[in-house]
């Protein structure tokens, strides 16, 4: 017989009636003001805490959050955002199931776990991920819309509208605010790279740095030797109030 | 009487320079010193230290300008998956005479600078002339170098030196925020959190340069402006935990 993960029979009823009580997974990173809401339940999300189904969990002003859900999945989530848990099936003894999570405002890092990679979506209020890889970073905001940047793998990015985009490692995408279709794949521009940044900072400042930035640190060690060469290069400090030694005793 | 002077002053760079050798890999911490977490402590004052584990990387001392204040390092880093992803700097200066009198310290940076993205300063008394028993206590967000181009302070290039010896990826320039205070009446104590933004916030085409990080820079790029927003926010939270034992 199958061991089911708890929440696995909340396909087939209401959300409603289970949400106060199913885990799937926990806050293992909390910094600052997380807070998680389910139910009439609102509470603060410390590490260790339990990640319930179809709970609110929304950051606050300098905060950031790392939840594990039970199939591996990993959300980064940075500060003054809000996802949503909405669906969350997991079959451990073959590793099926499937999760879906909306997020309402702010930036995420999403980092599939263990089941299959079409078993999982993230929505925004105006896009619609399909997840085909393992790591991406995506941000919403009502004035700006979606922004997708893929780390890992490859996510079928769509809009309101007809068209999807599949934007693959390394490029980014975004829906506006206005638009219903994503714009074409392309090297991430300034909005991914605050969404990465935001995410990454919210997260680094706490955690310990293995749960930090997963994804990205392997691909920044391939730059190790473009940073030991632009050391070399680059002027040392030489202001003596640098490191104290001012004289000024 | 002039060739006295000279030769005592030959004397005394001599014996101020063997206190504080040039760091080489074989004067780095041995490989597998134990990580530590939590806090550090450097003559007599602890400094909590960010979590995670930290690798001690050299200890050491430097003269300063006169033999009677020498400051004592201490170098910590962390890394991750080949990344030194943060590193902390300690220093001590210690005074062995006129040990309460003390001017201003110029590193408070009043009038920012072209690395510095914030600055608080709470106390910095004693202005121009030694004063007995000053406060201070300040801080600042701001970019450091880890250019090795004509010569790197010790602490840098130690970190560069650890980074070779254990195959990891040392970045250019790192980001944080450093704390001043004087917290004993005989030495200044300073501490400094460091980050690496590639890691925080990673350059689309290559790696950051410390000029990529100076001030208008920052100003410039909303992933910039994100991480130094995020690290001045976590400075402020972060200073309390350093005022243990008061500042003096």
């Amino acid at each position: 017989m199958k061991s089911l993960y708890p929440a696995a029979f909340l396909l087939t009823f209401p959300a409603t009636l289970f949400a106060q009580e199913t885990p799937v997974g926990s806050a293992i990173v909390s910094d600052n003001v997380v807070r998680i809401a389910y139910g009439t339940t609102e509470k603060a999300l410390t590490v260790g805490d339990d990640v319930i189904f179809g709970a609110n969990i929304s950051t606050g002003a300098n905060s950031g959050n790392v939840d594990e859900l039970a199939d591996g999945t990993r959300l980064s989530i940075a500060a003054d955002s809000r996802i949503l848990v909405d669906e969350f099936v997991f079959d451990a003894s073959s590793n099926s199931g499937t999760l879906s999570l909306r997020l309402a405002q702010g930036a995420l890092r999403f980092v599939s776990g263990r089941m299959p990679s079409r078993s999982y979506e993230v929505r925004t209020p105006n896009a619609y991920l399909g997840i085909r890889g393992t790591s991406f970073v995506v941000s919403y905001s009502p004035g700006d819309g979606t922004t997708l940047y893929v780390e890992e793998g490859v996510v079928e990015f769509r809009g309101e509208g007809a068209g999807a985009e599949s934007v693959a490692a390394g490029f980014a995408s975004s829906v506006a605010a206005n638009a219903a279709a994503p714009t074409p794949a392309a090297p991430p521009g300034p909005a991914a790279a605050a969404a990465v940044a935001s995410v990454n900072v919210s997260v680094a400042v706490a955690a310990a740095p293995s749960v930090a930035v997963p994804g990205q640190l392997s691909r920044t060690a391939v730059n190790a030797p473009t940073a030991a060469s632009t050391a070399a290069s680059a002027a040392a400090e030489t202001d003596d109030a640098s490191f104290g030694g001012d004289g000024n005793y | 009487m002039a060739l006295r002077n000279a030769l005592f002053a030959l004397a005394t760079v001599a014996l101020v320079s063997a206190c504080a050798p040039a760091p080489s890999i074989e004067t780095l911490q041995a490989k597998n010193t134990p990580p530590v977490t939590g806090a550090t402590t450097l003559e007599g004052l602890d400094f909590p230290l960010p979590p995670g584990e930290w690798r001690e990387v050299y200890e050491f001392t430097k003269p300063g300008v006169a033999p009677h204040a020498p400051q004592r390092f201490k170098v910590l880093a962390s890394v991750s998956n080949g990344v030194i992803d943060r590193a902390a700097i300690v220093y001590v200066m210690r005074k062995s005479r006129f040990k309460n009198l003390w001017r201003s310290f110029q590193g408070c940076f009043e009038d920012g600078g072209p690395n510095v993205h914030h600055v608080e300063i709470a106390a910095n008394e004693g202005g121009s002339e030694p004063t007995p028993d000053p406060r201070l206590n300040c801080w600042h967000v701001r970019s450091v170098s880890m250019g090795r181009a004509g010569g790197a302070h010790e602490a840098i290039e130690a970190l560069h030196l650890f980074a070779q010896r254990e195959g990891a990826y040392m970045p250019a320039v790192m980001v944080g925020a450093r704390f001043v205070q004087k917290r004993q009446f005989d030495r200044r104590d300073y501490v400094e959190y460091l980050w690496n933004p590639d890691v925080l916030a990673p350059k689309l085409d290559g790696v950051w340069t410390p000029e990529d990080w100076r001030a208008d820079a920052v100003s410039q790029s909303a992933a910039k402006r994100i991480t130094v927003d995020r690290l001045t926010a976590w400075a402020k939270e972060w200073r309390p935990g350093l005022l243990g034992g008061g500042s003096s």
